[in-house]
């Protein structure tokens, strides 16, 4: 409190907004408090620990953790040793820059053990908000890596603990700026109703509110890198391809299409099997540089379905196939607007005017849509038999030159595949060979670690794993190293076979790539180069429905959080407007109405004779008293006065004999009742109530 | 109820959280991470959420500053807060100046306080006292701005022996003990559940009801002493006021009831019972400047002349 002196006038202050905006950072902190923070820098490790990296460190940090929060006691002494260590740590990050390890992990793996550093020291305000700055850093390197969907479940856990941890420094911060206390108190009993009501009702309302800001913040265009990357990497289907960078391949289950058979002869089991083994085919890639693969000549022409009854032929060949089934596809809304068609469809039927058909074959809709597509195509259930031939008959064909080039070869590929080649002349041969090798020295895995190497040769000789791109590269190189032309191709697998609604469901995760080979009598033919893996799943009743709900959990946070964009975004405002509008329209539809204007009108006429207030009971009342006692007393003949208190009117039933010396006692006790209802927050009030209403009806009034 | 002001402003931590959702979302805007994007409005929903429960833990909240009736300098001056939240909710981590309150269950009242000791005589204007609290996650401060109260403080009391005024008549300070009736008294009803001891039976007895008698003077009894102050000015001035002051303290410590001529805002200059206008009498010791003094033409008006109790000590 300050005092300013004047001649007779004097100003007090009380204390002023930057005392209590004070920090207090020396402030020593309680083991409670410690424990608090060693939750929150546990949350900030499990959001590591879902990237799949520094598992290691990860492990060698839960030891001084485990035993931080058992004995929440800072170190006394070795603060020079853990500086050493800190000095350390950021030397090692130094070095680890010049490896091709990623930036962002490096940052993990400084600020992972900086975190445990600084947990291990923590004995004031001022450490503790380093840890929290800390553990933020690392949530957000963690965010910024986009990995998985697992991060939401470690991320709200992480937020209670920083709201926790928060809410302490609020309590500390309060005791620090009061030093007489005199008003502090034991917290409030606690009540498990009230722990679950009010928990409960927070959640939903916080939740809500959290949804609704993160689909209304407006989104724009202009994405960077990182996003470029991580939008490829999450949608599976690209029409880029890059093994170098490839990242972290996702699991994803956002559904991308359906695949619905039309026609009841295409639901036998046999044509379903045939089915499922279909690829859709999305786009081919043509010119290969050290891990990208590009376009080739991105020829177009634009094909006008109006004058083909909507119909694009893809096979003239085959058009008169006896045995020839429909697929209808529901594909949603994409980018880049491709369509797959399965492979071996003859003819595709579409309701828009004009589509794109590439020189290598793709299908692209020259409109972008804001809804789900839907178009039939029409296929031959059976594989086509290519129809084997000499390479030496493949003739040099302009059209083909793009696709049998050797440029970007690995010298060491060129060499295996002349090596492989030897002996043989025929292209399945040839085919037989390099796919041979390939599943004999190599694996399928998600994971993949960074190279110096070109990544083909990488996958052939020293790494000898990766995931379907690595295989189809592989081969493609291959065989044009042994003078077939061939090009790798994106697209999706037919996905899972629903039994209930009879169609395949097509999600991100069955994103694939395969390779078409050139047989001059036969076309391009798809071969698939990846290893199919054999899975066991033995799940019992609980564990598929958990499974069914994960997935339903996955694939609502792929297609509501994980995709949602400003295109979806601008859909949902277009929506959102649409609906309001529809329903002013609609309100304005049945306002306007004769028999409603009549009715308001009528209303209006009633309002005005205040003919509600008959129509219900108000109760007004600003007195303490509660209701049903003073319904009870206005029953009675002797009533009581405005100014009397229960006891009053009581002590004077009594004086005038209206009541006996045993009602009086059950009045005394309705009078205590009241009282506590009145004045105790903490009382039962429902029971209560009942207990007096109980002994009121007991209570007869001498008349 | 005094009027209050409600402010909410961010703490420093709110600030930071601040800084930071600001960031994540112009990084979010940049990379198109949704999961940036989803970091950045639950950071947005949390300082939202904080701030409308810190607004709601502190809004109508009930506040009243309560002051002395007087004070002295030297005095350690006491001010009580009385807060009174609504019936609704509890109110958490209330603090008012050095005092803390961690909850005010509903329909509670509570006390908090302040003391200072005041160092001359005047007034004493109260400004910036608040009841602030960052409930609940530190990172909002909600403060409700209690308006500038004036207290009065009266010079220090010198304990000056007033032999003449004290024994000047025998008996004459046991005639003046409280709880005798005199020529004028205000009384009130007895009720029931008070201090049965208090009734005024010789005032009952008159009556149908049992009566209290708050306040009572023998008019005729009492002195009433006007204070000259001529010939002083400035130090000596000062001191004169405190030799009042102590009188008028030493008076009411013995529970002896005196008119002192003194003047009240608006209504000027008027005899002021020792007993039952103290504050009016701190109002005065703590406003009067030298100079333009008006004496009381009554009969049997005693002047007190400070200075002459100066000059003989010296």
């Amino acid at each position: 409190m300050n005092i300013v002196l004047a001649q007779l006038e004097h100003i007090v202050t009380g204390k002023t907004a930057d005392s209590l905006s004070k920090t207090f950072g020396d402030t020593a902190i309680s083991a409670f408090f410690i424990r608090l923070l060693v939750l929150l820098a546990f949350w900030s490790y499990a959001a590591v620990w879902t990237t799949g990296y520094l598992r290691a460190l990860l492990w060698a940090i839960a030891i001084p953790l485990i035993l931080l929060g058992i004995y929440a006691k800072p170190f006394p002494s070795g603060r020079l040793l853990f500086k050493i260590l800190s000095i350390g740590a950021l030397l090692f990050a130094i070095y680890e820059v010049t490896t091709p390890i990623p930036g962002v992990i490096i940052l993990l793996n400084f600020a992972c053990v900086i975190l445990i550093l600084q947990l291990l020291l923590v004995d004031s305000i001022r450490a503790a908000n380093g840890v929290m700055v800390l553990s933020m850093m690392i949530i957000l390197a963690v965010a910024a890596m986009n990995v998985n969907f697992i991060f939401p479940m470690v991320l709200i856990p992480y937020l209670i603990s920083f709201y926790m941890v928060l809410k302490e420094l609020a309590w500390l911060r309060h005791m620090n700026i009061a030093t007489t206390r005199s008003g502090v108190k034991s917290p409030e009993a606690f009540s498990l109703r009230k722990f679950f009501v009010n928990g409960i009702a927070t959640f939903v309302i916080f939740s809500c509110f959290w949804l609704v800001i993160f689909y209304l913040i407006p989104r724009n265009e202009s994405f960077g890198m990182a996003s470029e990357t991580s939008r490829r990497r999450l949608k599976g289907f690209s029409d880029t391809m890059d093994i170098v960078d490839a990242g972290m391949l996702e699991d994803n289950p956002a559904v991308i299409m359906r695949v619905v058979p039309l026609d009841e002869k295409s639901l036998t089991p046999s044509i379903l099997r045939r089915i499922k083994n279909k690829l859709l085919r999305g786009a081919a890639f043509a010119r290969y540089d050290h891990g990208k693969w590009e376009r080739g000549t991105k020829r177009r022409w634009l094909i006008d379905l109006r004058s083909s009854f909507g119909e694009i032929v893809l096979l003239p060949e085959a058009k008169l196939h006896r045995d020839l089934h429909r697929l209808e596809v529901m594909l949603e809304n994409i980018d880049p607007p491709v369509v797959f068609v399965p492979e071996h469809t003859v003819s595709v039927n579409c309701s828009v005017p004009f589509l794109a058909v590439e020189e290598d074959s793709s299908i692209y809709f020259t409109q972008r849509s804001v809804d789900r597509r839907r178009y039939v195509v029409n296929l031959i259930a059976d594989a086509i038999e290519p129809e084997d031939v000499e390479v030496t008959q493949i003739l040099a064909d302009k059209e083909l030159h793009i696709y049998g080039s050797k440029a970007g070869i690995p010298n060491k590929v060129l060499a295996l595949a002349q090596n492989l080649a030897s002996g043989t002349t025929t292209i399945n041969a040839r085919i037989e060979k390099a796919i041979g090798f390939i599943h004999k020295n190599c694996s399928y895995s998600l994971r993949q670690l960074p190279s110096a190497m070109d990544p083909v040769e990488d996958f052939l000789f020293a790494g000898r794993s990766g995931a379907c791109e690595h295989f189809a590269t592989a081969l493609v190189l291959l065989l044009r190293a042994m003078d077939i032309p061939a090009r790798p191709v994106g697209g999706y697998t037919m996905g899972d076979w629903n039994e209930i609604g009879k169609f395949f469901t097509i999600r991100q995760r069955h994103a694939h790539a395969w390779v078409e080979v050139f047989f001059p009598g036969s076309g391009w033919i798809p071969v698939d180069p990846t290893p199919t893996l054999e899975e066991v799943i033995n799940e019992s009743g609980i564990g598929k429905f958990l499974t069914t709900l994960w997935e339903t959990y996955e694939g609502y946070w792929f297609s509501y959080v994980y995709n949602f964009d400003n295109r979806v975004q601008a859909i949902g405002f277009r929506k959102i407007s649409l609906a309001f509008f529809a329903g002013v329209a609609t309100l304005g539809e049945i306002l306007f109405n004769k028999f409603v204007m009549v009715l308001l009108v009528l209303i209006a006429i009633l309002v005005y004779l205040r003919w509600p207030m008959w129509l219900r009971r108000v109760h007004k009342r600003d007195s303490w008293i509660p209701l049903w006692y003073c319904d009870w007393e206005k029953s009675q003949q002797e009533t009581r006065f405005a100014w009397e208190t229960p006891a009053d009117y009581h002590k004077r039933l009594l004086n005038m004999k209206k009541v006996t010396h045993d009602t009086a006692a059950k009045l005394s006790e309705v009078e205590k009742i009241i009282d506590e209802i009145a004045f105790s927050a903490s009382a039962d009030h429902d029971n209560l109530k009942l207990r007096a209403i109980a002994l009121l009806t007991e209570i007869k009034i001498i008349s | 109820m005094i009027n209050t002001t409600l402010r909410i402003r961010p703490s420093k931590s709110g600030k930071i959280l601040l800084f930071l959702t600001i960031f994540l979302f112009f990084a979010a805007q940049n990379t198109g991470n949704n999961l940036l994007y989803l970091l950045s409005s639950c950071f947005m929903t949390c300082i939202i959420w904080t701030g409308t429960m810190s607004f709601r833990n502190i809004s109508d909240l009930q506040t009243k500053l309560i002051l002395p009736d007087s004070c002295f300098v030297g005095q350690t001056l006491t001010i009580r807060c009385r807060i009174e939240g609504g019936a609704d909710k509890s109110r958490y981590y209330l603090g008012f100046e050095d005092d803390f309150l961690t909850v005010l269950r509903p329909g509670e009242r509570a006390f908090l306080r302040a003391e200072f000791t005041p160092e001359r005589r005047g007034t004493y204007s109260l400004k910036n006292f608040r009841i602030f609290s960052s409930y609940p996650a530190d990172l909002f401060l909600t403060c409700i701005e209690i308006v500038p109260t004036l207290i009065k403080v009266a010079p220090a009391p010198v304990t000056f022996k007033h032999e003449p005024l004290l024994s000047s008549s025998a008996g004459w300070a046991e005639q003046q003990q409280a709880g005798k009736e005199g020529d004028y008294w205000m009384q009130v009803p007895y009720q029931e559940g008070n201090d049965a001891s208090q009734i005024s039976w010789g005032i009952s007895a008159r009556s149908m009801h049992e009566w209290v008698v708050i306040r009572s003077t023998r008019r005729g009894i009492c002195r009433r002493l006007y204070c000259d102050f001529s010939g002083s000015n400035g130090e000596d001035f000062e001191k004169s006021l405190q030799i009042v002051s102590g009188l008028i303290w030493q008076l009411r410590c013995k529970n002896v009831d005196t008119f002192i001529w003194g003047e009240i805002p608006v209504r000027g200059y008027q005899w002021l019972s020792v007993k039952a206008d103290l504050p009016l009498l701190v109002d005065w010791l703590a406003s009067i400047r030298s100079g333009n003094y008006l004496f009381p033409t009554d009969d049997g008006a005693e002047p007190f002349r400070p200075l002459e109790l100066i000059k003989d000590s010296v």
